[in-house]
């Protein structure tokens, strides 16, 4: 609503002082044709319309216009004050920021010391593993070798005993006879008493 | 329950045997005859097993029987009863526990040698002998001939096994050869 007001009176001062111009200039024009004396009365008239347009201006649009500059200083006077906050926040916000990318770059520093410390562990432990797991193996390896060799050896030792044992058997199948027969019950029957 | 009931059955044998005096071995070997029998002949088995066939039929059928094999009164008897009681599928359980209840009767232990050539009766003799004198008791040897065991005896008393045959030696040699 005041803004309007100050508008309106803004176009009536600007409409006045065109015409009391212009009149001004009128009058003053009138004179060229004539001779160039200055004539107390007009000069009189003109300091009386000057007072007048000044008394009149002063009526009726001085207080609005002490009004408009009172407020136009003072929304002046906002606008620099809102100014200036706006200005400290920004530096404040500057600073923050400054603050916090100067944060970030200690953070990114330390994120990436312990990046390349997780780095370093995780290699050390996948390492060791690994050397663990080639050991483990290894000696796996070594112990189904060990197995296989075992079993070979056992095999050939079971198929030599089968081998010895039946020749015996075929051996003695041939050549047993009853006297051996009698010996054998002989020896059994003894050996039976001597269990006691 | 069956082996509960042959039980019953081989008990009463022995007490009536015990009470006549009589032998037991010569029981069990009659006894053994009629189960011998009876196992070469299934259809002669089923025959006097099966309830379906008169009672009069198989006793008659019995009495054929235990007359042909020459048993003793009181075996003839003791068989009837089965076959009139319809308890022939019991004999072979009734004959086992009646050998073992006469030989705890007798205070005798009875033993299976297993021979690879025939023994003769002094080696026998030798041989429950030597076995008396190691269990304290009398002892009864059942022979049976093996060839597989390649010469000595094999002897299984009251669960134990006394191996003296070539078999046997040649077999603790070979797994000595193999534990190397």
């Amino acid at each position: 609503m005041g803004v309007v007001r100050m508008r309106l009176l803004g176009r009536y001062l600007t409409v006045f002082s065109l015409v009391f111009l212009w009149t001004g200039l009128v009058w003053a024009s009138g004179g060229e044709g004539g001779e160039h004396h200055v004539s107390f009365m007009m000069e009189a008239f003109r300091v009386v319309n000057f007072v007048v347009f000044a008394f009149l201006l002063y009526k009726f649009a001085g207080q609005p216009i002490k009004n408009y500059f009172k407020e136009r200083i003072h929304t002046i006077e906002l606008a620099l004050r809102e100014a200036k906050e706006a200005r400290e926040e920004a530096e404040v916000r500057a600073k923050e920021h400054a603050a916090k990318l100067e944060n970030a770059e200690v953070e990114l520093k330390d994120m990436l010391y312990h990046a390349e410390r997780e780095r370093d562990e995780q290699m050390r432990r996948v390492r060791e593993e690994t050397e663990k797991m080639v050991q483990r193996i290894r000696e796996q390896a070594e112990a189904a070798a060990n197995l296989e060799v075992k079993k070979a050896r056992m095999e050939l030792q079971k198929e030599a005993a089968e081998l010895a044992v039946s020749m015996a058997e075929g051996l003695i199948k041939e050549n047993f006879t009853d006297e051996d027969q009698m010996r054998l019950l002989s020896e059994y029957t003894t050996k039976i008493k001597g269990v006691h | 329950m069956s082996r509960a009931l042959a039980r019953r059955y081989a008990k009463a044998l022995v007490e009536n045997l015990m009470e006549h005096k009589k032998d037991f071995e010569e029981a069990l070997a009659q006894l053994r005859k009629f189960l011998d029998v009876l196992k070469a002949n299934p259809r002669l088995y089923r025959y006097l097993s099966q309830p379906v066939v008169p009672r009069r039929e198989r006793l008659e059928m019995g009495r054929i029987l235990v007359e042909d094999l020459g048993l003793s009164p009181r075996i003839r008897n003791f068989v009837l009863i089965l076959v009139e009681k319809e308890r022939v599928p019991l004999l072979e359980i009734i004959v086992e526990e009646f050998r073992k209840l006469a030989d705890e009767a007798l205070g005798q232990v009875r033993g299976r040698v297993r021979t690879a050539r025939p023994l003769s009766s002094r080696d026998l003799e030798a041989l429950s002998k030597g076995f008396h004198d190691l269990v304290g008791k009398k002892v009864v040897l059942e022979v049976e001939e093996d060839p597989s065991i390649i010469g000595g005896v094999v002897t299984l008393l009251g669960g134990v096994v006394f191996d003296g045959s070539i078999k046997g030696n040649l077999e603790q040699i070979r797994e000595k050869l193999i534990e190397g």
